[in-house]
């Protein structure tokens, strides 16, 4: 009897969700404290350095990717030997970029085989997506590149969240009804579901509107707003798609078909889009 | 010369694309929606198909289908306001070759319809023009296959033997218009094989060389590009004798700042004396001296013209011109703008007027303009 049960559990396991989300019951990530404390000293209008350094230093995490952030070339490359003079040479517009990194890497953990499977993808397409979504902001100019790297990469942060819970509902039901979903079917609700999850928590950890703008209408462009950060995420996603960082099946057709929009929506070409997509492997390796 | 077809309800769309492909030097048919133009295409052969989407009798995509259907392969570029994935991808599935969002960019428009082109003709598509078949026949054999992939679009090519030529123009024109330049009829033509000129200068007196012949030759090589002649300062009426041997224009040796100046206007944006951002046209400062204001104005007016056209091929209802750097004259000003608003509306564009308080005060002082909206910034008339 499980078969003819099937149609009916993803619609009403869709229904329960958007029912909490909407009621503003649905339990999302909470941000680590240190990340909640990094955050409010880079939102005070005093801001003080010292104060932050003290804290990124008790996260070696955190410290790593500071360090490892004012090091690269896009900071200029120079030496940097400590967190103080990361912090100084990033400034806190960029520092919130990276709490925020620190953050979502960490929903995209699991100590569960499975969904670790699912969100490595996700993770490695999200760092693919937010690298070239900075890269089309720098090359349009009048984007802020940040903004566009904190949407790209949290665009499908709403997916490992899904995953995790329709695993929960498995442990629970599985029992009773082996087999209660299958592949397609849970492809199908993480797809649906994604984008409201990613939204409730671009909410819950107060990220700037556009991030959210992002993550909510990733489907298709807004041609009132032609370079908004939510339509460079867009065109990113459909590049990063055609580079082979996918999380899933792929339609080309459809693919081509964002590319070939966004290039005229943001104002762009093929030899610029070579030109972002070369060493993008490598640049997510080295993120990852 | 390769033939296109533009499929839009628009008349003004239709029009303005074809003023500006045939600028280029393409023929250009059109149809107002997919039913014509299929029917247009059962008694003629193109060599792109411009598609918009949304129209009356047929749409873009069912005309595609059909078009299709038959086995006709024509690229197709896809010229819309239309951005849903879902549509475009549906063209895509059916082979379109590239995209063009309404409102568009002339340069858009140009570049992406020559890439189409391109591409057709290395792809050993149907295209069998007589351009086409002239420019094998004066491609050198070393350079055979030159023309494959994406060709550098540069402004102005100048050949003449004199190389100081070529720097003295460099020194006469802003930074913004690129130049090449070459000593020999040789080098003129690998140049027009490798890359895209808008205009082309050639010296009407070189060593071993007919002159004509070259400019004939290059203009098949670069049949957009306007072809300059190159002349020392005579007596004579050289402008009527060149332009009967096919130049479309002459430019006298040494240069003339002025002359150049007028040149620069005809064939270039000249973004000192106005510059286009979307729809906002921003007035640049007069820097010349008095004798030359009334020429300003008189630039400017036109070129605003012309704009206006661009904007409503572009679907713009309206338009922000910033005056707040022309110089403040109380009766050329007002009139200015007058004129303006007066071209705007012909092409059914609302204008939007920013500038300072004295230029409001200058405005008030006719009827016309006193009453057009005003703003104090670009970002409080787009805000409007």
């Amino acid at each position: 009897m499980v078969a003819a049960a099937l149609p009916n559990i993803v619609p009403e396991l869709e229904r329960i969700i958007l029912a909490k989300i909407a009621s503003g019951k649905l339990v999302l990530p909470v941000m680590p404290v240190i990340a909640t404390k990094c955050m409010a000293i880079l939102r005070d209008p005093d801001y003080q350095q010292k104060k932050l350094v003290a804290l990124v230093e008790s996260e070696p995490l955190l410290a790593a990717m500071i360090l490892r952030s004012a090091l690269s070339a896009i900071h200029g490359g120079a030496v940097v030997s400590n967190v103080d003079q990361a912090c100084g040479r990033l400034g806190a517009q960029t520092l919130k970029a990276l709490v925020v990194e620190f953050m979502t890497r960490e929903l995209f953990r699991s100590t569960d085989v499975k969904i670790q499977a699912v969100s490595k993808k996700v993770w490695e397409h999200s760092l693919a997506v937010a690298h070239l979504a900075r890269d089309i902001a720098a090359l349009t100019g009048g984007i802020d590149g940040d903004v566009c790297y904190l949407a790209g990469l949290l665009h499908d942060v709403g997916k490992p969240v899904i995953a995790a819970m329709l695993l929960d509902c498995e442990r629970q039901l599985s029992r009773d009804m082996p087999g209660w979903m299958t592949p397609d079917a849970w492809t199908a609700t993480v797809e649906s579901l994604h984008r409201k999850v990613g939204v409730a928590i671009a909410a819950e950890w107060k990220l700037p509107e556009e991030v959210a703008a992002a993550i909510r209408d990733c489907s298709d462009y807004d041609g009132a707003n032609r370079k908004s950060a939510a339509n460079v995420v867009r065109f990113a996603n459909a590049i990063a798609k055609r580079e082979g960082f996918t999380t899933g099946p792929v339609d080309m057709a459809d693919v081509e078909a964002l590319i070939m929009v966004g290039r005229s929506m943001i104002g762009s070409d093929d030899a610029v889009i070579a030109r972002l997509a070369a060493g993008l492997a490598d640049r997510v390796a080295s993120a990852a | 010369m390769p033939r296109i077809l533009t499929v839009d309800d628009s008349a003004t769309i239709r029009t303005i694309i074809s003023k500006n492909l045939s600028e280029l030097g393409f023929e250009i048919e059109q149809a107002e929606d997919g039913e014509q133009a299929l029917g247009k295409l059962e008694e003629i052969t193109v060599d792109l198909i411009l598609l918009d989407v949304t129209m009356p009798v047929m749409d873009g995509p069912t005309m595609l289908e059909k078009l299709r259907a038959t086995g006709n392969k024509t690229p197709v570029i896809m010229l819309t306001s239309e951005s849903k994935r879902s549509i475009v991808s549906g063209a895509v599935k059916l082979g379109i070759e590239d995209y063009i969002l309404k409102p568009f960019k002339p340069e858009e428009l140009r570049g992406k319809v020559l890439k189409a082109l391109r591409m057709d003709a290395a792809a050993g598509g149907a295209t069998s023009s007589p351009a086409d078949v002239a420019i094998a026949a004066v491609v050198p054999p070393t350079a055979s296959g030159g023309a494959a992939g994406a060709r550098q679009f540069i402004d102005v090519l100048v050949v003449d033997d004199m190389e100081n030529v070529h720097k003295k123009l460099r020194t006469l024109v802003p930074e913004t218009v690129s130049i090449n330049g070459c000593v020999s009829a040789r080098e003129a033509l690998q140049m027009c094989q490798e890359r895209v000129y808008r205009v082309v200068l050639v010296d009407l007196v070189m060593p071993d060389v007919n002159s004509v012949a070259l400019m004939n030759q290059l203009r098949v090589l670069q049949p957009h590009a306007a072809m300059i002649a190159l002349a020392l300062r005579t007596a004579n009426d050289i402008a009527t004798e060149v332009k009967g041997q096919g130049f479309h224009d002459v430019l006298m040796k040494p240069f003339d700042v002025d002359a150049l100046d007028e040149w620069r206007c005809k064939y270039f944006e000249v973004k000192d004396v106005l510059s286009v951002d979307d729809n906002v046209l921003s007035c640049g400062e007069f820097s010349g001296r008095q004798d030359k204001l009334d020429g300003y104005f008189s630039r400017l007016k036109n070129m605003c013209r012309d704009l206006f056209e661009k904007l409503a091929s572009a679907c713009y209802e309206d338009s922000i011109v910033d005056i707040t750097r022309v110089p403040l004259h109380l009766e050329k000003l007002p009139r200015l703008v007058m004129d303006m608003d007066n071209e705007a509306k012909k092409f059914g564009i609302a204008l939007r007027v920013v500038g300072n308080a004295d230029v409001k005060k200058a405005l008030n002082a006719l009827v016309e303009t006193a009453s057009l909206p005003f703003f104090a910034t670009v970002g409080e008339a787009k805000a409007a």
